[in-house]
């Protein structure tokens, strides 16, 4: 029996040498009865560790922190800290202790702590007793003041003994003694452990070193003397206090006291807004079936009605109506502001959100699973996650923030980690070893590195590294937040966070909401706005031309289908209704790649394999899917009815597969699903594939409905290009940063699709691009190095009247010299009568004449620009190459031509052939052509092989590289834009890609070198 | 093009003039210019109009209208002192040392003085002495410290000479000598203290460790210094350095109440074996063990020190291998 109270995880970043659940597993074994945690500054692994703790009945887990806490002014050294580990006895003590941590980190930087000591006694008050407290008395550079700190916690407060063999044991008994004698102080036996193995001094001395920044050489007394600072067991231990076993005595007695645990925390959505006289699920009831009204039309059939009723009987059984409400408000409120959102993820397995409004997938189209979303026996809070224009999100995080004040809304943390390779650099620093800078992570080889850095960048790997903010997990409450978990400021500006990434909330049991950015909505937002639909649904469903369109692979710019092997995959599974959209969406993921399930997917919907089913089980999983197991759910399902796995279970399962890369469960329940499945009668090769596709979904798999959500936007967006493709293109151009493809594949695509674009104009153009009777006005947005400030400036100048000729515009817009010579070359001011190089020339003068600000301008000129006349020296023309090589570098576009055509004037024996003819070509069947490479691929899923994008005027055209052709003409991939590339053409219904063999630059520079300039 | 950056600065002495080149170099080039020909063509007020006064200038430049000054040529600075040591009372020159010093102070002064004007000290210098029909005998200095101050240096160049000449005398009188300082080191400052001789002391003590060094060999004289290492052997470090200049007094110590609760460190023995050696006799264990865990990135240790006595009553420091306690006692330093 023994009680160790002082242990730091690596939650204490870079302080700590074990990860919290090694602590709870080692103390276990060692036969530890109690183990306080009590992380610096906050409780950032308790969460973990109360996870673990749970297999273990007998073991307790005392749930603390270290605050940081201002020593006292009367006693000298002000400021200095003083490392105070505080543990829950109760519950109460644990909301004091999220306050305290709280008020340590308000107002400080991120990262930082430090309470000041009075108001740390106007929060602790005096008499407490529900708190054990313990001060790091010997790190501490000011007196420990025991006296007043024995007057707050009393009989709870306790001096912790170390005996850690380095020479000083003696000295600190003696102290202790004294304290004791003074203050009747309890004394209590620790070993301050900071890692649950002895043999992490390495790693524990390398933590130190990449902490201070320090070679080990250097570290000298910064690093601990010996490796006694690790878990012991009650053995060992008790020879070390052979003279003194009370404290043994006393430190399990006060492990005893401390009763609470995370079990205890009851959290409770807001619930302001209800109507008086109603109940959360009273509302939540009337809003559902006054939506569902709304939703079908047509009248609620029988068993939709009963869908309804049985997910709302389940949201009362669970009282997870709030939650509802709370989402429905936020989509609510979006929906006022005029700002579009959509749910994604499991929520569109439910009719209740979508009656809500919440999402968009029509369920009585798609049959959903509900007990993905929420089911009795897992008990655990939905997970709602809503897309917002990209734009606008942060009106609706302010908005959050706003209706429920900082003191009840917080936004979830995510934790940083260190991963294997990213740790190198910093280790080999540590160690004094050389450090190989690589272009990227990537390029980094594990076996360049010496075996000890190597051992280290192992154990290192999924230590955490800081806290950061999760991309839009909002954690709200109806009471104060700090009760239930610490809160401290993010590193971007007016954002809060808990303490808690997404995991740990999963595992108290506290819902999120997830307020996410699609930049996507934005551009279909605007779209919508120029076309006249008033939302998503307004939108005609299942049009035949958009599934023509879709089928052509015609989809740059389109959600989710646009990059490379999407469109690829369009070609062979050709999408003909609303549901193959969700498969397409689905199947071009790590899950069902590695598993192997494309293939016989694609082969037994275009019927050259039966479609049969191993087992009669299976029927009713995988009929949608032509018995391939596509989606999670499948899997997940497979388990339940075919393996024997309680839906508990197979959402351990579930669980598993997200947190695989960081322990060993996934193999443990793989084993069993596998060893079940086999005993069910499955083949062995059935088992197998479907163990790799479980770990590929771990990679990145989308559940159905969050690929039916997708499948709703990539119609959307599908429908709009097809039927509005100006205004989509400008739509997209105008969200950018965003998808796959660039301004001038957007604009060539336009192009190819009828649409006439038209270059910024001086006089014409917004900062947005806009249509101009159906056809595309170019915005200033384009322009590189103008900024939107600029801009509107300019806009305003020319509301007063229209800008007359070029030195009107330089005079009165007030843009930069930069980019007035970036728009002279890019051939803006063609409206002004003026060819590129004639407006070079008076823009510069024009700039030399603004800086001087009088007709003086340099000993050497006289001149004033007006004097000069209007003839300039007579400059060459633009050859068509450098015409549109100059509108890239000004607007990263050309509305004259595809680059392709006008190199085709100037290099005159390039290959004759074009992607459009490469699309009809034969299987097999040898193929030359030049093109602009736009997209560069390196899929984890593709064991090495390289894809890349051909563009040329009249489409595009995928390159496949093996890894010995890559290898081979790596250099020119990555770093010419001009190719010229030979291979065999690869058909698969419609879909053409080349097999690339050989790889050529084009050099435009050199051939407009030999090009004869006649300069007049 | 290109060859603008030679037109405006032949000689690299106008980096800033090459520096604003670029943009113009470019825009001449965006302007559709492809060499100083096409250049030519432009009317001067019209490129300085745009371009500025520079570019003006710089085409006077190509048109061979203007000029450039070469830079000033400034040769490396050699501080050098000699001495004739013939003269009408002395003609045969200096045979020994003796006489030889009076030359050697002369130019020594001369020499210091001028390394004062410039803020110098001397840390490496050469001495020749140019021997009457015989080959001239050359010695070099490589002083331990920076040596400001004539008397100083003199008395470390006579105790070398002293010794030269008891092994190898002179073979003929001293006709002339030259003294080359080689190396530098900067000054203590240009102006005495007022206040006291801190210049003073600290020119003695470089002078006296100069002279230490030079009788018993570079590696003889150091001072040790504490390194942060758990490793008693390494816990120190070898380390030569001039006197610190005197710090403003310490403030008081906080009294003994308000001291923080930082534990003493462990008691160190009186003297430190250089090596540990290993130790059989009886020994009587008297303090609790201190254990020493690290170096694993290099060698690696684990020892468990304690303090021992011996039967003849000796404190001493010993240890034992942390994984094999029963093995060989060491015995590394002694209390006194």
């Amino acid at each position: 029996m023994l009680a160790e109270l002082l242990c730091r995880s690596n939650f204490s970043f870079l302080r700590g040498a074990s990860h919290p659940e090694e602590l709870i597993l080692q103390a276990q074994k060692t036969g530890l009865s109690a183990l306080g945690l009590a992380d610096m500054d906050g409780v950032y692994g308790l969460a973990k560790a109360y996870d673990k703790a749970k297999d273990f009945e007998e073991f307790k887990l005392i749930y603390g922190a270290e605050l940081s806490l201002a020593s006292p002014r009367d006693l000298g050294s002000r400021g200095t800290r003083l490392g105070l580990v505080l543990h829950a006895k109760s519950k109460k003590g644990w909301s004091l202790l999220c306050r305290l941590i709280t008020a340590s980190h308000a107002g400080r930087p991120k990262g930082e702590a430090l309470l000041p000591w009075a108001e740390f006694l106007s929060l602790a008050g005096s008499g407490n007793t529900e708190l054990l407290a313990l001060p790091r008395w010997e790190e501490s550079q000011a007196p420990t003041p025991w006296g007043p700190l024995h007057e707050i916690f009393g009989q709870d407060l306790l001096l912790p003994l170390c005996r850690v063999l380095d020479g000083k044991d003696a000295e600190r008994t003696r102290y202790a003694k004294e304290q004791e004698a003074r203050y009747g102080l309890k004394v209590v036996a620790s070993n301050d452990v900071h890692a649950h193995l002895r043999e992490r001094q390495a790693l524990q001395d390398s933590l130190v070193c990449i902490r201070e920044g320090l070679p080990l050489k250097e570290a000298g007394y910064r690093l601990f003397p010996n490796a006694e600072r690790y878990l012991k067991g009650a053995a060992e231990m008790e020879a070390l206090f052979a003279d003194w076993p009370q404290c043994l005595e006393a430190g399990l007695a006060a492990a005893e006291s401390c009763n609470f645990t995370l079990k205890e925390l009851r959290y409770h959505y807001p619930s302001e807004w209800l109507p008086a006289g109603m109940d959360a699920q009273a509302y939540l009831e009337q809003m559902t079936w006054q939506g569902a009204a709304g939703k079908f039309s047509k009248g609620l059939d029988e068993p939709m009605r009963q869908t309804i009723a049985h997910e709302l009987k389940l949201i009362a059984e669970l009282g997870f109506a709030d939650y509802f409400l709370t989402i429905e408000d936020i989509v609510h409120w979006a929906r006022d502001q005029k700002i579009l959102c959509q749910g994604r993820g499991s929520a569109a397995n439910s009719v209740v959100c979508y009656c809500l409004g919440i999402t968009s997938v029509d369920p009585s189209k798609i049959d959903l699973l509900f007990e993905r979303f929420l089911s009795v026996e897992r008990a655990e809070p939905p997970d709602i996650d809503v897309d917002f224009e990209h734009e606008r999100r942060e009106e609706v995080i302010q908005q959050l923030y706003k209706k429920y004040t900082r003191d009840r809304a917080a936004m979830v943390s995510a934790v940083i980690t260190y991963r294997s390779r990213s740790s190198i650099a910093e280790l080999s620093k540590a160690l004094d070893r050389p450090v190989r800078v690589g272009r990227s992570l990537r390029d980094i080889d594990m076996a360049d590195y010496e075996p000890q850095v190597q051992a280290l960048s192992e154990q290192i790997a999924g230590f955490p590294r800081h806290i950061s903010i999760h991309s839009g997990g909002f954690v709200l409450s109806d009471g104060p937040l700090a009760d239930l978990v610490p809160i401290e400021p993010a590193r971007m500006e007016g954002r809060t966070v808990v303490q808690w990434d997404k995991v740990d909330l999963d595992i108290i049991g506290m819902m999120k909401v997830d307020v996410l950015a699609l930049g996507m909505l934005t551009a279909l937002k605007r779209c919508m706005d120029l076309t006249g639909y008033a939302d998503l649904a307004a939108l005609p469903r299942e049009d035949p031309k958009t599934y023509a369109m879709i089928q052509q692979a015609d989809t740059i710019g389109v959600f989710q289908i646009e990059s490379r092997a999407q469109m690829n995959m369009l070609g062979r599974l050709k999408p003909k209704d609303f549901y193959d959209l969700v498969i397409e969406v689905a199947i071009v993921r790590p899950g069902p790649i590695h598993g192997d399930m494309v293939h016989p997917y694609l082969k037994r919907r275009k019927g050259e394999e039966a479609v049969d089913f191993e087992h009669k089980k299976l029927i009713p999983i995988l009929g949608k899917t032509l018995g391939v197991p596509l989606f999670q759910e499948q899997v997940m399902r497979i388990a339940v009815d075919l393996a024997d796995f309680s839906p508990g279970d197979s959402d351990r399962l579930r669980r598993a597969i997200g947190a695989w890369r960081s322990d060993g469960r996934l193999s443990e329940i793989g084993g069993r699903l596998h060893e079940r499945l086999r005993a069910n009668g499955l083949s062995e090769a059935f088992c197998d594939r479907l163990f790799k596709e479980i770990k590929g979904f771990a990679e990145y798999g989308f559940p159905e409905s969050h690929a039916a959500s997708f499948a709703m936007l990539c119609y959307a967006s599908s429908y709009l290009k097809c039927h509005h493709p100006a205004e989509f293109a400008s739509s997209l151009i105008n969200s950018q940063p965003m998808g796959f493809y660039a301004n001038h594949s957007l604009v060539d695509d336009a192009k190819r699709h009828g649409v006439r674009v038209l270059p910024v104009h001086p006089n014409k153009s917004l900062w947005d691009c806009q249509m101009d009777y159906c056809r595309l006005q170019l915005g200033w947005r384009i322009c590189s190095g103008l900024s939107e400030e600029a801009a509107k400036r300019l806009i305003v100048e020319r509301s007063k009247r229209p800008f007359a000729d070029l030195d009107d515009f330089v005079s009165r817009s007030g843009l930069k010299p930069a980019v007035l010579h970036s728009l002279a070359l890019g051939n803006a001011f063609a409206c002004f009568g003026l060819e590129p190089r004639e407006a070079l020339w008076r823009v510069l003068i024009m700039e030399t004449f603004q800086q001087h600000q009088g007709p003086q301008l340099t000993l050497f000129s006289q001149l004033h620009p007006q004097e000069e006349g209007e003839e300039g020296p007579g400059f060459a023309a633009l050859l068509p190459y450098e015409a549109v090589a100059e509108e890239y570098k000004s607007f990263g576009l050309s509305t004259k031509a595809h680059p392709m055509q006008v190199l085709r004037l100037l290099l005159k024996d390039l290959p004759p052939a074009r992607t459009a003819e490469a699309r009809k070509g034969r299987h097999g069947q040898w193929w030359t052509q030049a093109g602009l490479v736009i997209v560069r691929q390196r899929p984890g899923t593709a064991a090495g092989v390289v894809f890349a994008t051909l563009e040329d005027e009249s489409g595009l055209l995928d390159l496949v590289l093996h890894v010995e052709v890559y290898e081979r003409f790596r250099e020119l991939l990555l770093h010419k834009s001009f190719l010229c590339a030979s291979g065999i053409l690869q058909r698969d219904q419609d879909s053409v890609s080349l097999l690339l063999k050989n790889l050529s630059a084009l050099n435009p520079k050199k051939a407009l070198k030999t090009h004869a300039h006649n300069w007049h | 093009l290109e060859a603008l950056y030679d037109y405006a600065s032949p000689f690299q002495s106008e980096p800033e003039l090459e520096a604003s080149l670029s943009p113009l170099i470019a825009a001449l080039k965006d302007l559709g210019l492809e060499n100083l020909g096409d250049l030519r063509r432009l009317k001067s007020p019209f490129l300085g109009a745009r371009f500025g006064s520079d570019a003006a200038l710089l085409l006077s430049r190509i048109e061979g209208d203007f000029a450039m000054a070469w830079p000033r040529f400034i040769p490396e600075e050699k501080l050098e002192e000699s001495c004739n040591l013939f003269s009408p009372e002395n003609p045969r020159g200096s045979e020994n040392l003796e006489s030889l010093s009076f030359s050697l102070k002369q130019v020594l002064d001369r020499t210091c003085a001028r390394l004062r004007a410039r803020g110098l000290r001397a840390s490496a210098l050469a001495l020749r002495l140019n021997l009457e029909h015989r080959a001239p005998r050359s010695l070099n200095f490589n002083l331990a410290l920076p040596q400001g101050s004539a008397m100083e240096l003199l008395k470390v160049l006579r105790e070398r000479l002293d010794s030269e000449f008891q092994m190898r005398p002179l073979a003929a009188p001293v006709a002339s000598l030259k003294l080359e300082i080689i190396e530098t080191a900067p000054g203590l400052g240009s102006q005495a203290h007022f206040f006291n001789n801190e210049e003073t002391e600290r020119e003695a003590w470089n002078s006296l460790i100069t002279r230490l060094s030079q009788k018993l060999g570079p590696d003889q004289v150091f001072l040790a210094e504490l390194v942060q290492c758990y490793l008693p052997e390494k816990a120190w470090r070898k380390i030569i350095k001039e006197a610190e200049p005197k710090e403003s007094p310490v403030l008081p110590a906080p009294s003994p109440s308000l001291r923080p609760e930082a534990l003493a460190q462990p008691e160190r023995p009186s003297r430190l074996l250089s090596k540990p050696l290993p130790f059989k006799k009886p020994l009587k264990r008297l303090s609790g063990l201190e254990r020493i865990e690290g170096g694993w990135w290099e060698d690696g240790y684990a020892r468990d020190y304690f303090q021992a006595e011996t039967e003849e009553g000796r404190r001493l420091w010993v240890y034992t291998q942390v994984a094999s306690p029963q093995a060989t006692t060491w015995v590394h330093g002694a209390f006194d």
